[in-house]
C-alpha cells in the first residue's frame, strides 16, 4: 500500500487574512504526526498591480463608509503586517504544541504553490466563512487553485465542531485510493464514525468493502461503514447533507475539477483534497 | 439533722403572721420568735407535692402578667413589649406561656417567597402566597426547569425544526450567494475580477486570470480604459449597495430564526406551564409572575438547547446561572408545618440575622450572588407571630436595635449588608422588594436597661408602649404560701425532681424568705430555689431517698453557703488571729463594733469593724477620713453630714462647736459606701466626746437622723449573723449581740442558729430608737434629757458631752484658731465658715 509519508503540514497564509482555523488545525496534525509547521504568505501581485491602476477601490464587506482608493504603499505595508501577523501566530501555535516551525513570502501562486507542496506535505487552507459576509465569500487563491494543486490540500471551515463522522469519497478510475485512504486513516480517531462512500461500479468490487473494512481496521478505526454506490455529484452532496460529517476526503480526479469547486462551494464542512501523486 | 430534727427546731420561732403579730419593746432583746418567721406546717395541706397541681404562671407578678398579655393582644403598631425584672424571675417561662396560648388561637401566617424580577434582576419580587403553597410552587418550577431543559432540546432535534431551519439557513445563504453570485457574473462578463484584499474587496481589470498590469493598461485604448473604470465604479456601487443590505438580511435571518425559536419553544413552554398554572390560577400575584416566566423563556430558549451559544456553559458559571436559576423561586418563610401564629426566639440578634442577608459564592475569582440566595432573619420567620429578644444581647450585636428599630417604625423588612447600610461598597447588588412586617416584639431585659432607653432613645417610647415589670419579691401570706408551694412542685415537676414532702416545701419557702431578705417577703427569683431544689434532689439520691425532705433542702443550704464563704471564712480567721482587730468583750471610749455588707460575686456577707472616733479642739468639723482618701462614697458622706447635723442642733444652740472630730472604719482598705454605720459612727463621735466606755460586746446597724432617731438599713440578717459568727468562735458569753432599727425587725430571717442562740439567752437582737436609747444600751449610762434651761442631770452622756465642748469653747475663746478653708472636710453645720 502507498501510504502517504506526511513530512511538513503547510499554512497557506495571503491577503484573505484568516488563518485562525487553519493555524489550530494544523498545529494539532503537526504535533500528533510530530511533523514541522511551516507557513506560506502568497504576497498576491495580482493586489499590488490592481493598487497601481488609477480607479482602484476597495469596498469595506464590515462598513460601505470605509471604502476608499487602493494605494500601493499602504496596501504593501499592509500585507507586510499580515505576514509578520501570521508568521508569529504560527510561531505561537508551534511552540505550544512544541514542534519546529518556519515560515516563507511568495510572490505569486506558482512560486507559493512550488514551494509548499512539495511530496509529502499537507497544505492546510483556512476556508472559514467570515461573519459578516454571511455565508458568501470570495475564494482566496489558494482555495481556487486547490484542486489543482495535486497534493493533499485540507479546507479547513470555522463550522467545525467535533463531530464524530467523516465521510469518504472513492471512485474506481482514479489512481489516488491509497493516498486518500492513508490520509484519512491519519486524520481519523478511534472514535469517528467512517463512511465511504463508493462512486460508479466501485461498490460492484466483490472484495471492495472487505478491504476497506480491514484497512480501517488496521488503523485503530473500527467504526467504518460501506455504503451503496452513489449515482453522481449531486447523489454525493444529498449523502454529505444527510451525514453532516466533521470531514468530507476525496480524491479530486473522481469529480473532476467542476464538482470539485461545487463541493467545495456546497458544503460547510472540513474538506480533505487528494490530488494523484 | 433529721427531718422530725428540723421540724422540732421549726416550733420555736413564729410563723410569718405570728411573727408580725408579736410585740417587741424598742430596748430590749427581741424574743426568739421575732427573729425568723417560719412557714407553719399546718398552713401546707399536703405530705407531698405530688398532690399539688401545676401553677400556670407565676406567684406575685399579676402586673407584670397583664402587661404582656395586654401588649401581645394589642395588634397595634407600637405595642411592643419591653418585659423587665431581675434575672431568675421567670420571665422567659411566662412569656413563653402567654404567648403560645395568644398564639395556638391565631392562625398561621401565609409564605414569603422572592422571585426573579425579569425586568430589573437586581431588585427580587416578593410574593405572598398561602400557608403552605410556596414549597409548592418552588418544586412547579424546579420541575418545569428540569422539564425544559429536556423538552425542548428535543423540540429543537425534531425533524420539523430542523427542516424549518435549514429552509431559514438556505434562504440567508442564497440571498448572498444570489447577490455576490450575481455581481460576480456581471463582473466577469465584463472581464473585471472581484478580488480580496486586507481591508475588503476590490474590482480590477483581469486579462488571463490577472489583473491587468498598470503599464498595460496605460497601452489600452483611451475608450477601453474608460469603459473599464465606468464599469468598475458602476459594480463597485453595486458590490457597496450589496455590502450595505448585508447587516440587514443577517438582521432579518435572525429575527426569522428567533421568531422560529420562540414557535418552537411556545409550544413546549406553553404545555408544561400550563400545569403549573392550573395549581395557582387563585393566586393573580403568581399567575402574573407565570406569564412573565412564560415570556422570559421564550426570549431565550436557546439557554435551554445551548443552540446560538458562542461558549459553553460551565456548571455553576456566571451564564449557567442566570439561565436557569432566574426561574427557581427562593422559599423565604414556608409556613407549611406551622400550627398557629410563630414564635420566634433569636439568641443572636445581629443585623442580618435579625432582617436576613444576601450571600455571594465565588466563582473564578469573583463573587456572585441573586435573589435565591436571599436567607431570611428572624423578623421573616417571625412575621405574622412574635419575636422574643433578650435586650443585653440586641444591644450588644452590631447593629441589632438600629435594624429593628428601622423595620418596626417602617413595618417592613429591608434585607440590606452591613457594608450597604454603612455605604461602604458601591458595588451592584441586590435591592429586594421589602416585605410587609406584622410582627410582637417581646425585649426581655435588665430594669436599667429600660430606663436607660426610655430616657435616651426617643424612639423607644413609640415602638415598646407596654413595660411589664418583673417584681424581685412577693408578699408573704397565708395565700401566697399556698401558691408558692405548688409553684415549688411545678419547678420540681418540670425539672423532673423527686417530689419534696411538706417539710421540705416549708424550708423551701422560709428560704425564699431570706433570699429576698425580708421575713414578709418572698423572693421572686425562682431560679436560685430551682437550682437549689436541683442540689437538694442529688442529695436525697445520695441518700437513697424517693422525696426530699427538710433535711436534704438543709444541708444544700449549708453547702451553698460553705461554697461560697470562703472569703467570709477569711475575714472570720484573720478576725480570731486579731490581724483584723473586733473586739467583742470589755469597753472602750471612742469605739464601737460597726457592721457592714461585703458584697463579692453574688455572695453577700457581714462584715464587723471597728469604729473609732477622736476629738479635738476645733472648728465644728467631723472628718470623714474614709472621705479624705477617697474610700467614702456620697452615701456615707451624706451620713456623716447628717450626724454632724444631729451634734450641731444638740449641743450648738447657744454658740460653735469649738472641735475638730475624726471618724473612721479601722482596717477597711476598700470603699466604704451606705449610710448604715451612721449610728454606730455617732454612737463612737458620742463616747468620745462623753468619755463613756462602750460595751464590746455589742455592735450596731442603722441609720441616723438629724433628731437623733433610728432609721432602716438593708442586709440586717446578714449584719447580724457577721458579728454572731464571730462571738460564737469566741464563746457566746450571754452579753453579745446587735442594735438593730426597730424598723428592720419585721425583716428579720436569722439563722437557726442565731435564733436557738438567741432563745438560749446567748445572744441579743436588741432593737432601739434613738441615739439615746442606743447609748445607754452601749454604755449603761443614761443619756440625759435637757431640763428647760436646756442643762442635762449629772451623770448622763450629753452631760458629759455638753461640758467636754464648753471647755473647747473656752479654749478657743482664748486662743482662736486661724481660719483654714479645707475643702474635703463636712462641718456641723452652724459652726461652719
Amino acid at each position: 500500500m502507498n501510504e502517504p509519508k506526511i513530512k511538513r503540514v503547510v499554512i497557506a497564509c495571503g491577503a484573505h487574512g484568516d488563518i485562525d482555523i487553519a493555524v489550530r488545525g494544523a498545529a494539532v496534525l503537526a504535533a500528533r504526526w510530530r511533523v514541522p509547521l511551516h507557513g506560506v504568505f502568497l504576497m498576491d501581485e495580482n493586489l499590488l498591480r490592481l493598487a497601481m491602476l488609477p480607479f482602484s477601490r476597495h469596498v469595506s464587506l464590515s462598513a460601505p463608509e470605509l471604502s476608499g482608493t487602493l494605494e500601493v504603499d499602504e496596501l504593501r505595508n499592509l500585507l507586510s503586517a499580515l505576514a509578520a501577523s501570521m508568521r508569529r501566530a504560527i510561531e505561537a501555535a508551534a511552540k505550544h504544541e512544541g514542534i519546529d516551525w518556519s515560515f516563507a513570502e511568495r510572490r505569486d501562486l506558482p512560486s507559493a504553490a512550488s514551494g509548499a507542496v512539495a511530496e509529502g506535505d499537507i497544505l492546510v487552507v483556512d476556508a472559514g466563512a467570515r461573519p459578516f459576509s454571511g455565508s458568501w465569500r470570495p475564494r482566496s487563491l489558494w482555495e481556487g487553485a486547490a484542486g489543482d494543486l495535486g497534493a493533499m490540500v485540507l479546507l479547513r471551515r470555522n463550522e467545525g465542531g467535533e463531530r464524530p463522522c467523516i465521510a469518504l469519497v472513492l471512485d474506481a478510475g482514479t489512481a489516488a485510493h491509497d493516498r486518500v485512504l492513508g490520509a484519512v486513516r491519519a486524520l481519523a480517531g478511534p472514535q469517528d464514525q467512517v463512511h465511504v462512500l463508493p462512486l460508479g461500479d466501485l461498490a460492484a468490487d466483490a472484495g471492495f468493502r472487505e478491504a476497506m473494512l480491514r484497512q480501517f481496521e488496521l488503523a485503530s478505526v473500527p467504526n467504518v461503514s460501506v455504503e451503496h454506490p452513489l449515482l453522481d455529484l449531486a447523489d454525493v452532496r444529498n449523502r454529505i447533507a444527510r451525514l453532516n460529517p466533521r470531514l468530507v476526503a476525496i480524491e479530486t480526479s473522481a469529480l473532476g475539477q467542476e464538482g470539485v469547486q461545487a463541493l467545495v462551494a456546497n458544503t460547510w464542512c472540513d474538506l480533505l483534497l487528494v490530488g494523484a501523486a | 439533722m433529721s427531718d422530725e430534727a428540723v421540724l422540732a427546731k421549726c416550733e420555736k420561732p413564729a410563723s410569718a403572721e405570728a411573727a408580725a403579730a408579736a410585740p417587741f419593746t424598742p430596748g430590749r432583746a427581741l424574743p426568739a420568735s421575732r427573729l425568723r418567721s417560719v412557714c407553719e406546717l399546718g398552713g401546707l395541706a399536703f405530705e407531698t407535692t405530688e398532690e399539688l397541681a401545676d401553677l400556670p404562671g407565676l406567684v406575685g407578678q399579676e402586673r407584670a402578667l397583664d402587661a404582656i398579655r395586654a401588649g401581645i393582644g394589642i395588634r397595634r403598631k407600637g405595642f411592643n413589649v419591653f418585659a423587665f425584672g431581675p434575672p431568675g424571675t421567670g420571665k422567659h417561662t411566662m412569656i413563653d406561656q402567654l404567648l403560645q396560648l395568644q398564639a395556638a388561637a391565631a392562625p398561621a401566617p401565609p409564605d414569603w417567597c422572592y422571585v426573579n424580577d425579569f425586568a430589573d434582576p437586581h431588585r427580587p419580587r416578593r410574593l405572598i402566597l398561602p400557608t403552605g403553597r410556596a414549597a409548592t410552587l418552588r418544586d412547579a418550577m424546579k420541575h418545569l426547569v428540569a422539564e425544559l431543559r429536556v423538552a425542548l432540546p428535543a423540540a429543537f432535534e425534531r425533524e420539523d425544526y430542523r427542516t424549518r431551519r435549514e429552509v431559514l439557513d438556505q434562504q440567508f445563504k442564497h440571498r448572498h450567494e444570489e447577490a455576490f453570485g450575481a455581481l460576480q457574473r456581471k463582473a466577469e462578463l465584463k472581464s473585471i475580477g472581484l478580488l480580496r484584499t486586507p481591508m475588503g474587496l476590490a474590482l480590477a481589470p483581469i486579462r488571463n486570470g490577472e489583473v491587468i498590469p498598470p503599464d498595460v493598461f496605460q497601452r489600452l485604448p483611451a475608450e477601453d480604459r474608460e469603459r473599464m473604470r465606468t464599469d468598475i465604479e458602476s459594480l463597485q456601487a453595486e458590490l457597496e449597495s450589496i455590502v450595505r443590505k448585508i447587516p440587514e438580511w443577517e438582521r432579518e435571518h435572525r429575527d426569522a430564526v428567533r421568531q422560529l425559536n420562540r414557535d418552537t419553544t411556545a409550544v413546549v413552554v406553553r404545555h408544561l406551564l400550563q400545569a403549573v398554572r392550573a395549581a395557582f390560577t387563585d393566586l393573580r400575584d403568581v399567575v402574573a409572575y407565570l406569564g412573565e416566566v412564560e415570556s422570559d423563556i421564550l426570549e431565550h430558549a436557546e439557554e435551554f438547547t445551548g443552540r446560538d451559544r458562542d461558549e459553553p456553559q460551565v456548571e455553576g458559571s456566571p451564564a449557567e446561572m442566570s439561565s436557569f436559576r432566574r426561574y427557581q423561586v427562593n422559599v423565604l418563610v414556608d409556613n407549611a408545618g406551622q400550627k398557629g401564629a410563630p414564635i420566634v426566639y433569636e439568641d443572636h440578634p445581629t443585623l442580618q440575622n435579625l432582617i436576613g442577608r444576601i450571600e455571594h459564592f465565588a466563582r473564578f475569582g469573583a463573587l456572585f450572588t441573586d435573589f435565591n440566595l436571599i436567607v431570611p432573619g428572624a423578623l421573616h420567620r417571625a412575621n405574622g407571630g412574635y419575636l422574643v429578644l433578650d435586650a443585653q444581647r440586641l444591644f450588644a450585636a452590631n447593629f441589632g436595635w438600629e435594624s429593628l428599630k428601622r423595620a418596626l417604625r417602617s413595618g417592613e423588612i429591608r434585607t440590606v449588608s452591613l457594608e450597604q447600610l454603612l455605604s461602604l461598597a458601591s458595588t451592584v447588588s441586590l435591592d429586594p422588594e421589602p416585605i410587609p412586617l406584622e410582627v410582637k416584639v417581646v425585649l426581655v431585659g435588665s430594669p436599667l436597661l429600660y430606663y436607660l432607653l426610655s430616657e435616651l432613645d426617643p424612639d423607644f417610647p413609640e415602638l415598646f408602649k407596654i413595660a411589664a415589670d418583673f417584681d424581685d419579691r412577693i408578699e408573704r401570706s397565708a395565700a401566697t404560701t399556698g401558691l408558692y408551694a405548688r409553684l415549688i412542685a411545678s419547678a420540681a415537676r418540670r425539672e423532673k425532681l423527686r417530689p419534696l414532702d411538706r417539710a421540705a416545701v416549708a424550708r423551701t419557702i422560709e428560704e425564699a424568705a431570706r433570699m429576698s431578705s425580708d421575713a414578709a417577703k418572698l423572693t421572686a427569683e425562682i431560679r436560685g430555689l430551682v437550682d437549689l431544689l436541683q442540689e437538694a434532689d442529688h442529695l436525697a439520691e445520695l441518700a437513697g431517698k424517693t422525696r426530699v425532705g427538710a433535711a436534704e433542702i438543709e444541708a444544700a443550704i449549708d453547702a451553698r453557703r460553705r461554697r461560697a464563704d470562703r472569703i467570709h471564712r477569711r475575714f472570720q480567721e484573720e478576725i480570731g488571729r486579731n490581724t483584723l482587730r473586733v473586739e467583742t468583750t470589755g469597753e472602750r471610749i471612742g469605739q464601737v463594733n460597726g457592721l457592714s455588707v461585703v458584697t463579692l460575686g453574688g455572695v453577700s456577707f457581714g462584715r464587723p469593724s471597728r469604729i473609732t472616733a477622736q476629738v479635738r479642739l476645733g472648728k465644728g468639723e467631723v472628718i470623714d477620713i474614709e472621705r479624705e482618701v477617697a474610700l467614702g462614697g456620697p452615701i456615707h458622706s451624706k451620713g456623716i453630714l447628717i450626724l454632724s447635723g444631729f451634734l450641731g442642733g444638740r449641743f450648738g444652740r447657744s454658740g460653735p462647736l469649738s472641735l475638730t472630730a475624726s471618724l473612721v472604719f479601722e482596717q477597711s482598705y476598700g470603699p466604704v459606701e451606705g449610710d448604715s454605720a451612721s449610728a454606730a459612727e455617732l454612737f463612737a463621735l458620742l463616747s468620745a466626746l462623753s468619755g463613756a466606755p462602750i460595751r464590746q460586746s455589742l455592735a450596731v446597724t442603722g441609720s441616723v437622723d438629724q433628731h437623733g432617731g433610728i432609721q432602716a438599713v438593708g442586709g440586717v440578717d446578714a449584719k447580724v449573723e457577721g458579728f454572731f459568727d464571730i462571738c460564737k468562735a469566741r464563746g457566746l458569753s450571754g452579753d453579745q449581740g446587735v442594735l438593730i432599727p426597730p424598723a428592720n425587725v419585721q425583716h428579720l430571717m436569722l439563722r437557726r442558729e442565731v435564733v436557738d442562740a438567741a432563745a438560749a439567752g446567748l445572744f441579743s437582737i436588741i432593737p432601739f430608737e434613738t441615739i439615746d436609747q442606743g447609748i445607754e444600751l452601749l454604755t449603761g449610762i443614761p443619756a440625759g434629757v435637757p431640763d428647760a434651761g436646756g442643762s442635762y442631770a449629772e451623770g448622763t452622756i450629753n452631760r458629759a458631752i455638753a461640758a467636754r465642748l464648753a471647755a473647747f469653747a473656752q479654749r478657743a475663746a482664748r486662743a482662736p484658731l486661724p481660719k483654714k478653708p479645707r475643702r474635703s472636710r463636712v462641718g456641723t453645720g452652724e459652726n461652719d465658715e
